[in-house]
């Protein structure tokens, strides 16, 4: 069921009885940009860790517990051209305990604390709780460069979309940023973002759709009278390949590569694109895991994937450094080999039942529910499952021969281990 | 199929023991899409020494060859099995632990298919020479991979302190060195060795009718014959008992950013299997939990000085053969760090006691936390331990949890939390030049 709460403001309710808790996420979307990144993420952290009802971690974890666990979290994430800020809270299903608590009621009851009352005085956040999450924001931010596989993919981001700095930001935000935010400014960031985000709420599980309705009409959410912000963003094809390179006394080599791809969910060559991904890089049957690990011995890891809010396909491999020329050459030569028509049909039938198969299969995790509900919103469309299903089937050989073709390489980053 | 059912959870398991040794555990989820089946031998990366199938000699093997034996599992003469998993429209795979190898699918469809290529293919080895070789270049790159990941070497840095003299200290792919070592007959010798039935789980859950499956299963096995079971004989070497061999303080220079510190607590007392594993593993979860939780005043306390942050964690590892825990995050002042981690923990008593009523909120935070894990088929089916629990589910453990009491805590915090069973390792960031 989907209820407009106010312009701008949707609650969509889902009932299933498949799982033992029930979920309740907010999501608060703006058009993405880089002033706001940071603030955004750094607000992450402080509601996630605080709030006026809970002042502290320790009253909040308390209050989770007192909820049997209920599990709460904040984060951002990037789509496309819109940056997402989610609240999320998982509860038990009091059915299932020995108690009469009304749980998933207590859970928004949090949610809404949370959300609507930070900790906050004076027009500003608190300033001890600010200051700790900021220190904590800038090592947690310094400290991703330590996973090598992230780091890489990171600087490949960055040199994909040098046109356009929101974009090459990681959706955290960056330390040059952080350093500018006060308490001040971002607790009057965050009355805009209450005033003018796009906000998505969804509940699934096994609920009472008129309660939890009338729970969050009493949250009094104004009319929006931002537009809504575009669910794509098309990158822009430089049509010649350039390789950025980096050493750091590092024992495996990483291989990046991004591509122009322009494929956007649910566009035309959309369907076929899923294929094609499947059979280039993305899965065990796929070419790049065949020829780069299994035949070549090159590799454990070789694979593809396709971004299609903005229109890029990235692959990665962790490989010995000395061998960046042949995985470079084994890599393209797959690509060629798909836009020639060198893969069975028996392949492509197998390809489509593993996609089915991963489709089915997500319906078995209520975070789907969550997902979809805000893709449909963004994009302001809804497909069925049945729809689904017959329009993976229906992609022919051609059909992912043609997209194959629109994937033109751009740009490389090659982090290799110090020579001696 | 003996039945058990959990009322309280509207869930059934069944299980049965086939004539070829074969555990068989069948957990139909209603409303659930897919199945997933995990097929398990009780052969890990510490088990290097053992008196081989057919020999009565104790024979040392490589290390790693538990982990290479799984990957040379999937190919066989003429295709490989996640080819075979491909046609049918399953997502495959399988993984080493220390103690564990376990081989799975997951499906929407297919189901029979599925679990026959499974038993298939992981009750018929094929290993030649030329594919051997050939996985060396593969597994090499994921010891590389491992090698550069800064978690993964603190972990490992730690159970070296922990185990100086036991193979749990080696990477559970081994070293390029060693894996250069292994032959097709090893792989042979330890396959006949450790993948009889008798030796072996099949836990299934999710989208699936128990008696139409154990059909399907029963018919599989009786057509194939296996060798008689002869009881197992590994070498391991004994836990010194009062913790003197723990090496207590080791640190390493990696191309970080930031510290990243790990305090360890090696188990000195071996814990029975069964019920008292399960009970054993509640109460050190709900010990950590009232002295490091987030709902402890310990927490918030080393939160607001900064000694921890966001990265904290810890975690209890219990086996048959050993337990330890581990307490790490990443920290500006690896000693402030290690020196207020020990601090709790030598001071255990100022928490555990009968001043509040903290207790009574962390055991019904932790019986909540078994239902969110009731909608997770891979979490039901990952935390079945035969070997180690029996016949227990994730489903015992909110009654075991329910059940416990102060003094439950208070005996295991005096065995496990003793000084000369702690440990530190760091990882300071390499200077740059």
């Amino acid at each position: 069921m989907q209820t407009q709460l106010a312009k701008g403001v949707q609650l969509t309710t889902v009932i299933s009885h498949q799982f033992k808790t029930n979920q309740i996420i907010v999501n608060f979307r703006a058009p993405l940009t880089r002033a706001t990144i940071t603030q955004r993420s750094l607000l992450a952290n402080l509601l996630e860790t605080s709030s006026a009802d809970y002042p502290d971690q320790r009253t909040l974890a308390n209050a989770l517990a007192r909820m049997y666990g209920a599990a709460f979290g904040a984060g951002v994430s990037r789509k496309g051209p819109t940056h997402n800020l989610q609240l999320a809270i998982t509860v038990a299903n009091e059915r299932f305990l020995a108690t009469d608590q009304p749980l998933t009621n207590q859970a928004i009851d949090f949610l809404q604390r949370v959300m609507l009352k930070p900790l906050a005085s004076a027009g500003q956040f608190d300033q001890v709780t600010f200051d700790r999450q900021k220190t904590n924001l800038e090592a947690a931010i310094n400290s991703v460069a330590d996973d090598k596989q992230y780091y890489a993919s990171q600087q490949l981001n960055a040199a994909l979309f040098a046109e356009e700095p929101a974009q090459q930001m990681p959706s955290y935000g960056t330390i040059a940023d952080l350093q500018a935010i006060t308490a001040t400014g971002l607790y009057d960031y965050y009355q805009t973002l209450l005033q003018d985000d796009q906000i998505d709420i969804i509940v699934v599980g096994d609920i009472d759709e008129d309660a939890v309705l009338q729970q969050w009409q009493q949250a009094h959410f104004e009319d929006r009278l931002t537009g809504r912000p575009r669910p794509f963003y098309q990158h822009h094809n430089t049509q010649k390949y350039v390789e950025q390179q980096e050493q750091q006394p590092i024992s495996q080599a990483k291989l990046n590569l991004g591509y122009d791809f322009p494929v956007f969910y649910r566009g035309d060559h959309y369907y076929a694109a899923l294929i094609f991904n499947e059979l280039f890089g993305g899965s065990p049957l796929s070419k790049l895991f065949t020829n780069v690990r299994e035949k070549a011995s090159l590799a454990y890891y070789a694979s593809s994937s396709i971004d299609t809010f903005r229109g890029v396909m990235k692959v990665q491999a962790g490989i010995d450094g000395d061998n960046h020329d042949q995985v470079l050459q084994i890599i393209a030569a797959q690509l060629t080999a798909i836009q020639n028509s060198d893969f069975t049909d028996d392949l492509v039938a197998q390809l489509k039942l593993g996609l089915v198969n991963d489709f089915e299969s997500s319906l078995d995790s209520q975070r789907t529910f969550a997902i979809q509900a805000l893709i449909n919103d963004l994009t302001q469309e809804q497909v069925t499952d049945a729809e689904w299903l017959a329009r993976i089937q229906s992609v022919t050989r051609d059909q992912i021969i043609e997209v194959s073709k629109l994937a033109t390489l751009n740009n490389g980053f090659f982090l290799s281990g110090v020579t001696e | 199929m003996k039945v058990t059912e959990y009322d309280q959870f509207n869930e059934k398991s069944y299980q049965t023991k086939l004539d070829n040794g074969l555990t068989v555990t069948l957990l139909p989820k209603d409303g659930f899409h897919k199945t997933y089946a995990t097929l398990t031998t009780n052969y890990g990366s510490i088990d290097n020494t053992f008196v081989p199938a057919g020999s009565d000699e104790m024979h040392r093997f490589p290390d790693g060859i538990a982990h290479f034996l799984e990957h040379k599992m999937f190919e066989k003469e003429d295709h490989d099995a996640f080819q075979t998993f491909g046609q049918y429209g399953a997502s495959a795979n399988a993984f080493t632990s220390f103690t564990k190898t376990s081989y799975l699918f997951s499906a929407s469809r297919n189901l029979r298919e599925n679990l026959t290529t499974l038993l298939d293919f992981v009750q018929d080895p094929y290993f030649s020479k030329a594919t051997v070789e050939k996985e060396k270049g593969i597994i090499g790159q994921e010891i590389e991979m491992y090698d550069d990941d800064p978690s993964w070497r603190l972990y490992f840095g730690m159970i070296g302190n922990l185990y100086p003299n036991h193979p749990l200290q080696y990477d559970i792919a081994g070293t390029t060195e060693s894996i250069a070592q292994i032959t097709s007959e090893d792989l042979y010798a330890a396959y006949r060795t450790f993948y009889h039935p008798e030796n072996m789980t099949l836990f299934i859950v999710g989208n699936l009718n128990p008696d139409e499956v154990l059909t399907w299963i029963t018919a599989n096995q009786a057509a194939k014959t296996f060798e008689p079971f002869t009881p197992i004989e590994r070498k391991l070497p004994a836990t010194v008992a009062d913790g003197h061999d723990i090496i207590p303080y080791r640190t390493i220079d990696m191309p970080v950013n930031r510290a990243k510190s790990i305090v360890g607590v090696k188990g000195l007392v071996p814990i029975e299997a069964g019920a008292t594993a399960l009970k054993y593993r509640a109460t050190v979860n709900v010990l950590l939990e009232l002295l490091f939780g987030d709902t402890s005043k310990n927490y918030l306390h080393l939160y607001d000085q900064g000694i921890i942050d966001d990265t904290f964690g810890y975690d209890f590892e219990l086996q048959n053969d050993f337990n330890f825990l581990t307490l790490s995050g990443e920290t500006d002042d690896p000693a402030k760090f290690d020196a207020a981690i020990i601090d709790v923990l030598e001071n255990w008593r100022d928490v555990v006691n009968d001043q509040d009523d903290t207790l009574a909120l962390v055991k019904k935070e932790m019986i909540g936390r078994v239902v969110f894990m009731a909608n997770s088929l891979e979490a039901i089916a990952n935390r079945y331990d035969q070997r180690l629990f029996g016949a227990a589910t994730i489903f015992d453990e909110p009654a075991v949890i329910a059940d416990l009491t102060l003094a439950d805590l208070q005996a295991v915090a005096e065995q496990l939390l003793t000084s000369q069973a702690i440990s530190e390792y760091q990882i300071r960031p390499q200077a740059k030049n």
